[in-house]
């Protein structure tokens, strides 16, 4: 905070220093300077504040530019051949204006005429603009897209009055929050020296594992390396140049058991860079533990009925739960109006209007850590200085002992929430790093967690407890998913349905049995208050998690990261998966014919 | 036999330097492993496939896109789609007979993505997966169509679901191909720097393209086919607005089987100079009022308007679906056009009039051989261009089964030729529609230079009416006044009487070659025609952009 105080000008004065020092250091192969982008975007936004306008209609009062310039490497195989491999590259330039003012403008407003879906020829957002640019050619595109812009915000902003003239409108929240100035130049972290062929020859060497066990029928290793720098500058002395580095590696296998029932098990790293990755040798062990896992699964047995008792969720299943069911709830969402009224959010509400109010155990506190890099050496996805309306991030404390203190916001205000605490990414509210903390009393050992469990089950006179290892990972069962499964595969319409893919019954005895074919029931955001212990080993489960916002808008997905010890539940319910399964294969593999 | 000859010198040159055929072989041999272990082991199922194919797709692409004289994007790739037709029942009715709905049901599977090495077991491990899911797939509509077809009236059209063709057996090696895209780059780096002279442009565009498709297919029928569809496309797009806020636009685009076939920097240099210029006059000239009254559609106009308002509705398998409009059905031996006309589809034509045509292939994608389709004979309504999907009438194919990967083939268009024997020099033809305003009482005619087809930007489907947006028209005065640029022209009517109003013909030939998009896909196709005169269309003024030309200047 007394860093703030400094003189304005020593900072400039550094940042300049900075700013030139990495313009020459990484920036070589493009031909336009950070500078001379930033640049281009001031001047034109200048110009455009100054005297854009149609006289018939309101002047614009705020107008933003994001210019993402992206690098993006693809590429997937498949038994030790590549099958799929891209490289990218693209810059995107959005332009939003705002006419009215702060307190009512043409956002939070939802235009269902034609151009909702069909757009024009013009594009004002999501502009794909040269790659090779210059200080010229860049002044053009942001031309064209604010002239755009304008007439669209103009548009809209008639459109809202007219609808809010026939209505009694009790919702005077501002649309729009104003933020401080802030200037932030993060100019490094770039990668040159990628050599994404000797990614490819990796793939392939990783996927070529699956030839050894011809029982799983399908698979697939995946690479991404996504690598963006975003040049942000507002109409209100806001500028940023930062980093968003997003790495990946996904490996899922398929098989079939004789009564159809599908199995399979995945393995995922995300880090930011490629050289942050497991190396690999670790990466080609976790696929083989991965096949190992999925072959004995083929042997293991299921749950005969529903079971409905204690379930002790450890590392990545206690993550994974958390990041699905929890902390979707923990973003500002602002209802927007249309010509039909107002439109809610249906998903992830369960806390907008619980602040104050118990959301955890007593014992259990939670941290949003945008600020956090790294987590005891292992690299955090959702770190970020500043968020994307160039509010600085700041870490917060969510939860404090069970009581919900605040929610993640950006610049779009709600009731309770009326500033942005800096969590715009992608465009809505949305979480970055959290951590679930819990006191000492109720932290206890894998061992001591297990005994627990048992021991409840005794009470309730239950043959086994369950411990549940590994759920599914969203951002596979959206992509490589559909692909590759062996049938139509359907997300489930019943709500809180989680897939599990690695389950265990546990007996009195402390013995743990592989089960395979079950889902978990009923989990809600309420259910976690009845957490008995944690675990004291958290897991840091890197992921790639989708946007929190309004079903009316795409949302793009944006690597999160949850720091999240095992959890014990009282009471939760797991029951075999149960619906019409395709045969298995008619015919045998290729990998198991030895010749003809 | 020119090119016959120059064929050979190119292999006798090249085969140094290639790979042996073994790389294709490989392929092909681990498809028909596979293709013919599934007909063998599920030969005893309930429902045994009768009919198994496989295609293959193996695509290298690439391109360069410019806007402004700065690269837009630059990418190149390669892979390799499989697509299945696997049919069970039999040649009468099958699994993919059209639904209770009528339609055709869409297949589920989109391309599965081959293996990239020529490894066998890697190869026929994704095929083996991916026929498993079509063979549940078609077992499952089968027995829908069972069970519907017990239920439902007897159908109106009766003809089989799928025609027996003689199987054919042919092999060219794979093309290789080397694009120097980075020269293409500073090509339209040069070329399109004249876009920036021109700051009253709001998009300026220049894209090179290639696609060297190489095909395989093989069926249980004993069917094998192994051939190049090359593809090299130069593309300009300019746009800008009129004062009134009209959009308005022009393309031009060149077509190429090899990348010495495209123009040379020079006479891109001019096109697009003229494109720019033509632009320029549009974006000043004055709006079009409603007319009645006679027109000439020059060649390439002529071309795009047959593609859209013929060619579409003699796409056989539309005549099996109610809820097409059946336009040609009951005009079989019937007179549909001035007997000096007919329409023919020659996707075996390569060229006309030395420039190439992008509907040319050896064998569709059903594997049946390519032949030529003369549907329009002296007037008089002679055929449907088919694919093996049989309607009343037409039990067979006539090589017409077209695709792209990830999609069913179904009966489309290849070269479309409009040809004539009542033609003049297009000199006769302007005066002979001076004459026809002067009987008409019309103070102008219209000449249409180019129209926006349905066909020209991919994606869309068949037309209803017209589909067919002229773009750069000119009113050709009785009064001997020179000719005048008109904008914001909209053609109205009914194709059929647009049809009949035919008068005659120029001797020249125009020729447009783009993509079709319809329910199978893109489609490379071409469309001939010489200029047309009709004694009456009828236009009205079309809907404008209600937004205006930005603000501000170009900065």
């Amino acid at each position: 905070m007394l860093k703030k105080e400094l003189s304005k000008t020593m900072k400039k004065i550094k940042l300049m220093l900075t700013i030139l020092f990495l313009f020459f250091g990484i920036y070589q192969t493009f031909a336009i300077t950070h500078s001379e982008i930033l640049r281009a975007m001031r001047d034109e936004l200048k110009r455009s504040m100054d005297s854009l306008y149609i006289e018939t209609l309101q002047k614009p009062y705020f107008i933003e530019y994001t210019l993402k310039i992206s690098n993006n490497y693809r590429a997937s195989a498949f038994l030790g051949s590549i099958v799929d491999s891209s490289q990218v590259k693209k810059a995107t330039l959005n332009v939003k204006v705002r006419v009215g003012d702060y307190k009512l403008d043409n956002s939070n407003f939802l235009d269902f005429s034609l151009s909702f879906f069909f757009g024009g020829i013009e594009e004002g957002s999501s502009r794909s603009i040269p790659i090779d640019l210059d200080y010229y050619a860049l002044r053009r595109e942001l031309w064209l897209a604010t002239d755009y812009a304008y007439k669209n915000a103009a548009n809209t902003y008639s459109k809202k009055i007219a609808v809010l003239k026939n209505r009694i409108i009790k919702d005077t929240i501002p649309d729009f929050a104003f933020a401080k100035p802030y200037k932030y130049y993060d100019t490094s972290l770039v990668q040159t020296n990628f050599d994404f062929m000797q990614v490819c020859t990796m793939l392939e060497e990783l996927s070529d594992i699956f030839r050894n066990y011809p029982n799983i029928f399908n698979s697939m290793v995946s690479f991404e390396f996504l690598q963006d720098v975003v040049y942000y500058v507002n109409s209100e002395g806001t500028e940023y140049i930062k980093p968003k580095l997003f790495t990946g590696l996904e490996s899922a296998g398929f098989l079939q058991v004789a009564d159809g029932l599908p199995l399979n098990n995945f393995y995922s790293a995300y880090s930011t860079i490629p050289s942050k990755l497991p190396s690999k040798d670790s990466l080609a062990k976790a696929i083989r533990i991965l096949c190992e896992n999925l072959t004995q699964m083929e042997k293991a047995s299921t749950l005969e009925d529903s079971y409905s008792g204690p379930i002790l969720f450890t590392g990545q299943a206690a993550g994974e739960l958390f990041a699905q069911v929890f902390a979707p709830n923990l973003v500002v969402q602002r209802s927007v109006l249309s010509d039909q009224g107002n439109q809610q959010f249906s998903r992830y509400t369960a806390f907008q209007t619980k602040i104050g109010g118990r959301v955890l155990p007593e014992f259990l506190s939670l941290n949003s850590l945008p600020l956090a890099s790294e987590y005891e050496g292992v690299p955090l996805l959702g770190y970020f200085k500043v968020d994307d309306e160039g509010v600085p991030s700041q870490n917060l404390k969510l939860v404090d002992n069970g009581y919900l203190k605040t929610l993640l916001s950006s610049r779009t205000p709600i009731k309770r929430i009326l500033i942005s605490n800096g969590n715009n990414r992608e465009g809505s509210a949305m979480f970055g790093n959290l951590e679930l903390v819990s006191d000492k009393k109720h932290t206890k050992t894998y061992r001591e967690l297990k005994q627990k469990l048992i021991q409840l089950c005794k009470q309730r006179d239950l043959p086994f407890g369950i411990i549940v290892k590994k759920i599914m990972n969203q951002n596979i069962l959206s992509t490589v998913f559909p692909s590759l499964s062996p049938i139509e595969f359907k997300f489930s319409s019943e709500q809180n349905i989680i897939p599990i893919v690695e389950a265990y019954k546990v007996y009195s005895d402390g013995r743990e049995e592989l089960i395979r074919g079950v889902e978990l029931k009923g989990i809600s955001p309420q259910s976690f208050k009845d957490i008995l212990l944690v675990g004291n080993k958290p897991y840091v489960l890197n992921i790639l998690n989708q946007v929190i916002s309004s079903s009316f808008s795409f949302s793009g997905w944006v690597g999160v990261s949850l720091i999240v010890p095992d959890l014990l539940f009282e009471d939760a319910e797991l029951r075999p998966v149960e619906a019409d399964f395709p045969k298995p294969p008619y015919l045998e593999s290729p990998l198991l014919l030895k010749n003809d | 036999m020119k090119r016959y000859i120059f064929s050979i010198l190119i292999v006798l040159l090249f085969s140094g330097l290639r790979l042996s055929s073994q790389d294709e072989k490989a392929i092909i041999n681990s498809l028909k492993k596979e293709l013919f272990r599934f007909q063998e082991k599920l030969s005893k199922q309930q429902f045994p496939p009768y009919y198994i194919s496989y295609q293959v797709f193996d695509v290298e692409s690439g391109g360069v896109v410019n806007s402004f004289g700065k690269t837009l994007s630059k990418n190149s790739s390669k892979n390799r789609y499989l697509d299945i037709d696997l049919r069970v029942g039999d040649y009468q009715l099958d699994n993919t007979h059209r639904s209770e709905r009528g339609g055709f049901s869409v297949s589920s599977y989109q391309s599965v993505r081959l293996p990239l090495n020529l490894d066998e077991v890697a190869i026929r491990t994704a095929v083996w997966n991916a026929t498993e899911k079509a063979y549940k797939e078609a077992t499952k509509q089968y027995q829908n169509v069972l069970s519907s077809k017990a239920l439902k009236v007897r159908e109106e059209d009766t003809s089989a679901d799928f025609s027996r063709e003689n199987p054919s057996v042919y092999f060219e090696k794979q093309n290789k191909v080397n694009v120097d895209l980075n020269k293409w780059e500073a090509i339209l780096n040069r070329v399109s720097a004249k876009f920036r002279e021109n700051k009253w442009l709001l998009e300026g565009r220049i894209s090179f393209s290639y696609e060297n498709t190489y095909k395989i297919f093989v069926n249980t029928e004993g069917t094998e086919i192994a051939q190049n569809e090359p593809k090299f496309r130069i593309n300009i797009f300019v746009r800008t607005k009129a004062e009134d806020g009209m959009v308005l636009y022009l393309y031009k685009s060149f077509f190429g089987f090899t990348e010495n076939e495209l123009p040379t920097e020079d006479s891109i240099n001019k096109s697009l100079e003229e494109l720019i210029s033509k632009l320029k006059k549009l974006k000043d000239a004055p709006l079009m009022e409603t007319y009645t009254g006679p027109a000439i559609l020059k060649g390439e106009a002529s071309g795009v308007f047959f593609h859209e308002i013929f060619g579409h509705r003699v796409e056989g398998h539309r005549q099996k679906d109610p809820r097409s409009s059946q336009t040609f059905k009951s005009f079989l031996n019937q007179k549909v056009l001035p007997d000096f006309i007919n329409v023919v589809f020659d996707p075996t034509l390569k060229e006309i009039g030395g420039t190439k045509l992008s509907g040319f292939y050896k064998f569709d994608d059903e594997g049946v051989p390519a032949q030529r389709v003369v549907s329009v004979d002296r007037g008089v309504f002679k055929n449907f261009i088919m694919s093996r999907s049989p309607v009343e009438n037409f039990p067979k194919s006539n090589g017409h089964g077209r695709k792209n990967y990830g999609y069913r083939a179904v009966a489309r268009q290849s070269n479309l030729i409009v040809e004539s024997s009542k033609s003049v020099p297009f000199d006769s033809l302007r005066k002979m529609l001076i004459e026809e305003c002067k009987r008409q009482g019309t103070e102008f005619g219209l000449l249409f230079e180019s129209v926006e087809g349905g066909f020209t930007f991919t994606g869309r489907t068949i037309p209803n009416a017209f589909n067919v947006m002229p773009i750069v028209v000119y009113k050709v005065y009785v009064d001997g006044r020179p000719d005048e640029l008109v904008r914001g022209v909209d053609l109205i009517g009914t194709p059929l009487t647009t049809f009949s109003n035919i008068t005659a013909t120029g001797n020249d030939l125009g020729v447009f070659n783009g993509v079709c998009g319809a329910e199978s896909g893109g489609v490379p196709v071409s469309a001939v025609s010489p200029s047309i005169l009709v004694s009456k269309i009828e236009v009205q003024k079309k809907d404008k952009s209600e937004e205006k030309p930005p603000v501000l200047p170009s900065p």
